[in-house]
């Protein structure tokens, strides 16, 4: 295993591709589709890195970002924050909240995995595109 | 008197605006049509009782047609120069810009026209950028679409990839792309069925509609007489009874107080040459510096923006400024400064805007966020351009110089 990866999505055909690729690159990778199963999921297990979705039900990607950032245990985890909304103002507030890295939907399946393998700095780079 | 080299240029063009023949002018001032034609091409200067008959004939003051072009005039050509030249900008004559739009007004005024509708497509453009961030059933659609081509995206990046994928989950992401694609499909009409009854973007939001009502500002302007019910009774005829209606009466009520703490007359008194130092104005009236903003933000017909907003930054009223499109919503740059004077009440924030090579880009901006009565805080921003201020309206001759009756040669003349 490289390492592990929690994937908080709530769109299951896209949770299943991110798993997908990043099982096959040699990564462990649990799920959730809620923000707040997820910071408890967090809690129990820490992930060496946190792909978040910005519009999930209930408390928004930002909330669930601002709560791993201020607590002293998870704040230092890397977040890949992904948005269906590739606004400035959208990038700029998760950038402030303390993402790591902001990736707009719709992606490449090869920038999710150079950008996991980047942050986390596990597992071979890969080129962009 | 001093005597600009383009004396003769602003004589034929004011001419021409009226629709006189050369000999006729020329007779009327006593001398001959070659003389004046001369003149008119700026092969003989001119000065003094000539300079004064002709601009009688003329019916404009001598200064008029001595004194260089309105810096407005100018600031719009280099900001349109600026701004559409784009690549070609490094070619276009900035330095004769005041002879190009005194010996050629019409295709000056078409240049700063096409400018003028520019900014006021790129205003739409934001406003509908705006209302489609707000709309709640706009970007549902809109997520659920991007959501939906993520996932196939995603997916048969994956099928189409070099890497081998077994035959289960080669079923299972064929699957998935089949869901996805019926998923996109739906999306893809609820969205367009949307668009075409305009039932997806809510066309009219408070902000926009008082916007319209308001237009140029003329409306408002009975405030400045006391007339405040007049205008009441025209908000309401001209808006329907909802959100826009009370954005405007609000507008009223608070420029009314304002216009009895600063009457119009006060302020033009105190204004001199160049740009307003509104800190100097709250001194010289012993007043905050909220009303000052506001005051000078509401000038009629001067070249100044202005936005107000309640203390959780929604805005109350705005007047665009040409050049420096304010946005209804976001954290756009024109906004920063008044969402960080609302941050920290009763402490002025200031910002310089635009570039540093471009001075007719650039502008200066004020905010101020200040105690509002009962309700609350209420934050004002003032935006001036650093050059090319102007306090009011330009003269009816050279506010709209092609507006009059053809001419005799019976071109077309722009309106603007």
């Amino acid at each position: 295993m490289v390492g592990r990866v929690l994937i908080v999505e709530d769109e299951p055909n896209i949770i299943e591709a991110i798993r997908f690729i990043l099982s096959r690159d040699g990564w462990a990778v649990d799920t959730h589709a809620d923000g707040q199963t997820a910071l408890e999921a967090v809690a129990r297990r820490r992930p060496d890195l946190i792909i978040l979705d910005v519009m999930l039900p209930n408390r928004s990607g930002y909330d669930i970002l601002s709560d791993l950032r201020a607590d002293p245990g998870t704040e230092k985890i890397p977040v890949l924050m992904l948005t269906a909304r590739g606004q400035s103002t959208d990038r700029d507030l998760a950038l402030r909240v303390g993402a790591s890295r902001f990736m707009t939907k719709p992606f490449a399946n090869a920038d999710v995995l150079a950008a996991v393998r980047d942050l986390t700095g596990l597992g071979p780079k890969v080129a962009e595109g | 008197m001093p005597k600009s080299p383009l004396t003769g240029a602003r004589i034929r063009r004011r001419r021409l605006d009226l629709g006189q023949k050369q000999v006729d002018l020329a007779r009327i001032c006593g001398i001959s049509a070659s003389y004046l034609n001369l003149i008119e091409h700026d092969r003989r200067s001119i000065g003094g009782k000539l300079l004064a008959d002709i601009a009688s004939a003329l019916k404009v003051a001598p200064e008029t047609l001595s004194a260089g072009s309105d810096p407005g005039d100018l600031t719009a050509l280099r900001s349109a120069a600026a701004r559409i030249g784009g690549e070609l900008e490094p070619s276009v004559e900035l330095d004769r810009v005041e002879e190009f739009e005194t010996r050629f007004p019409g295709w000056a005024g078409l240049v700063a026209l096409q400018a003028s509708r520019v900014d006021s497509l790129e205003r739409q453009v934001a406003i509908l950028s705006d209302r489609a961030r707000r709309d709640p059933a706009f970007a549902a659609s809109l997520h659920n679409i991007l959501s939906t081509v993520t996932a196939i995206r995603a997916t048969s990046g994956i099928l189409a990839g070099d890497d081998p994928v077994e035959p289960v989950w080669q079923a299972r992401f064929h699957r998935n792309l089949y869901e996805e694609s019926r998923r996109l499909a739906e999306a893809a009409e609820a969205l367009a069925d949307d668009l075409e009854t305009g039932e997806g973007i809510d066309a009219t939001g408070p902000l926009d509609a008082l916007d319209a009502w308001v237009g140029d500002g003329s409306v408002l302007q009975p405030i400045e007489q006391g007339a405040d019910s007049a205008v009441m009774g025209a908000a309401e005829a001209g808006l329907a009874d909802g959100p826009a209606l009370e954005l405007a009466r609000a507008e009223v009520k608070r420029r009314s107080a304002d216009a009895a703490l600063l009457p119009l007359a006060a302020l033009e008194d105190a204004l001199g040459e160049g740009l307003p130092d509104p800190f100097q104005l709250a001194d010289r009236f012993d007043l905050r510096l909220g009303p000052i903003l506001r005051r000078l933000g509401a000038l009629p017909g001067a070249n100044a923006g202005l936005a107000i907003a309640d203390g959780e930054g929604t805005l109350l009223f705005r007047r665009q400024l040409p050049g420096f499109p304010i946005p209804g919503y976001g954290a756009a740059p024109a906004l920063w400064p008044l969402y960080a004077a609302l941050a920290r009440p009763g402490r002025p924030e200031t910002a310089r805007l635009g570039p540093e090579d471009r001075p007719w880009e650039r502008f200066r901006l004020w905010a101020v966020a200040e105690a509002d009565g009962d309700e609350g805080v209420m934050g004002t921003l003032l935006i001036l351009p650093e050059i090319g201020f102007r306090a009011g309206a330009l003269p009816e001759a050279r506010q709209n110089p092609r507006s009059n009756p053809g001419p005799a040669d019976g071109r077309e003349r722009l309106s603007s």
